[in-house]
């Protein structure tokens, strides 16, 4: 009987290193989760914030270089009225936006005054806010021809790429004995930089998110009986592949 | 089952813990906070592929709002880069070891249409609007 006791403290004994054990284990998991969730929130805000930011610098550079742009702004003896545009040159080139297809006109009739960016969609929308009714108000729209850029797929660019990457470092033994050979020469964000790289532009943008952004600038458009209204011109970047 | 037995079992799920552990310290500070402070870092540098791409861009962009402009743009003295320019993209490879990882070369679109370039180890890069007939035409030097 003694005996049988002895065993059974001895075999709960076990049960409860093992649970202190496991107990241990997921304090450190927790742990670990923890500073891992607060670097990747971190780490994908940053990301975001540098992602808008880009599309938001595109916009405004599109926006200025369109209200400098000859093709629509005031050109009064040789020199261009920044920021003042010609509603003649915008009926030329624009569909106005109080015209029941013009939905329709926008998409048939891209419009190539040579300024816009490559693999994007630029819609530029113009509003006369001195004639406007029930809120809504009076403007132009246009989309703005966009080339296209497709690169073929680059083997030799991705073995340079490898090539160039190649890292022997004090953390190379530690990737190598979990990784194997290829992780131990490169960082896995290596080879993922340099499939990216090697890829298409096409391919990779594929992937990425559409980007929208509707900052305006405000402008004044002139009219050819010469009324001069206050507006307001705004653009509109988004990769679409 | 035996006393042997049982030590076995706790041993071995001991292992299996401390492994699990070890497995996720080891991700973390080999994988996820390298990565991390590399795109931090490579955001920040003022030379790396990425702003450079993105200065230069902007550059030759903004060049569209006037009649004719001369930019000059120096990186660093002590920085090389390969400069490719096809269509409306430019791709900048830096010709040095970086220390961040993230992306080794970068590429950014702009606005208008730039004779097509290609330059090995450049760190000075001018940017040229000229009026040529009715029309303009920019370029990379």
């Amino acid at each position: 009987m003694v005996m049988f006791i002895s065993f059974n403290r001895k075999s709960l004994k076990g049960v409860v290193i093992t649970f202190s054990a496991v107990l241990e284990g997921l304090f450190f998991i927790g742990i670990i989760a923890l500073i891992y969730w607060l670097f990747l929130s971190k780490y994908l805000e940053l990301h975001v914030s540098m992602e808008e930011f880009t599309v938001e610098r595109k916009s405004i550079l599109l926006a200025n270089a369109l209200i400098s742009s000859e093709k629509i702004a005031v050109v009064e003896e040789g020199k261009i009225n920044r920021g003042v545009l010609d509603a003649e040159k915008l009926d030329k080139f624009f569909v106005k936006s109080d015209d029941w297809l013009a939905d329709i006109k926008l998409l048939l009739n891209q419009v190539d005054i040579g300024i816009s960016y490559p693999n994007s969609i630029n819609l530029v929308r113009i509003l006369d806010l001195e004639d406007c009714n029930n809120e809504k108000c009076k403007g132009w729209i246009a989309l703005l021809s966009s080339q296209i850029n497709i690169e073929g797929v680059s083997i030799s660019k991705f073995s340079t790429c490898l090539i160039e990457n190649i890292k022997v470092d004090a953390g190379s033994l530690f990737r190598g004995i979990f990784g194997g050979l290829i992780l131990a020469l490169w960082q896995p964000w290596d080879i993922d930089k340099c499939l990216k790289n090697s890829a298409p532009s096409g391919i990779r943008n594929v992937f990425s998110t559409s980007k929208i952004t509707s900052e305006g600038l405000p402008i004044l458009i002139k009219y050819p009986n010469g009324e001069v209204h206050v507006g307001r011109i705004s653009v509109y970047v988004g990769e679409f592949i | 089952m035996s006393k042997v037995d049982r030590m076995k079992g706790v041993s071995v799920s001991d292992v299996i813990g401390v492994g699990g552990v070890i497995l996720i310290l080891f991700l973390f500070f080999f994988y996820i906070l390298p990565k991390t402070f590399s795109f931090v870092i490579e955001n920040l540098s003022s030379s790396s592929s990425i702003n450079v791409a993105k200065q230069l861009a902007a550059l030759i962009s903004v060049s569209a709002s006037s009649y004719s402009t001369q930019i000059e743009f120096l990186v660093r003295e002590e920085v090389k880069y390969k400069v490719e320019v096809n269509g409306r993209v430019i791709k900048i490879i830096p010709k040095f070891k970086t220390t961040y990882a993230e992306k080794s070369s970068a590429r950014e679109s702009f606005l208008v249409d730039l004779i097509n370039y290609v330059q090995d180890d450049v760190n000075r890069f001018i940017v040229l609007k000229e009026r040529v007939g009715d029309g303009y035409v920019y370029k990379l030097q």
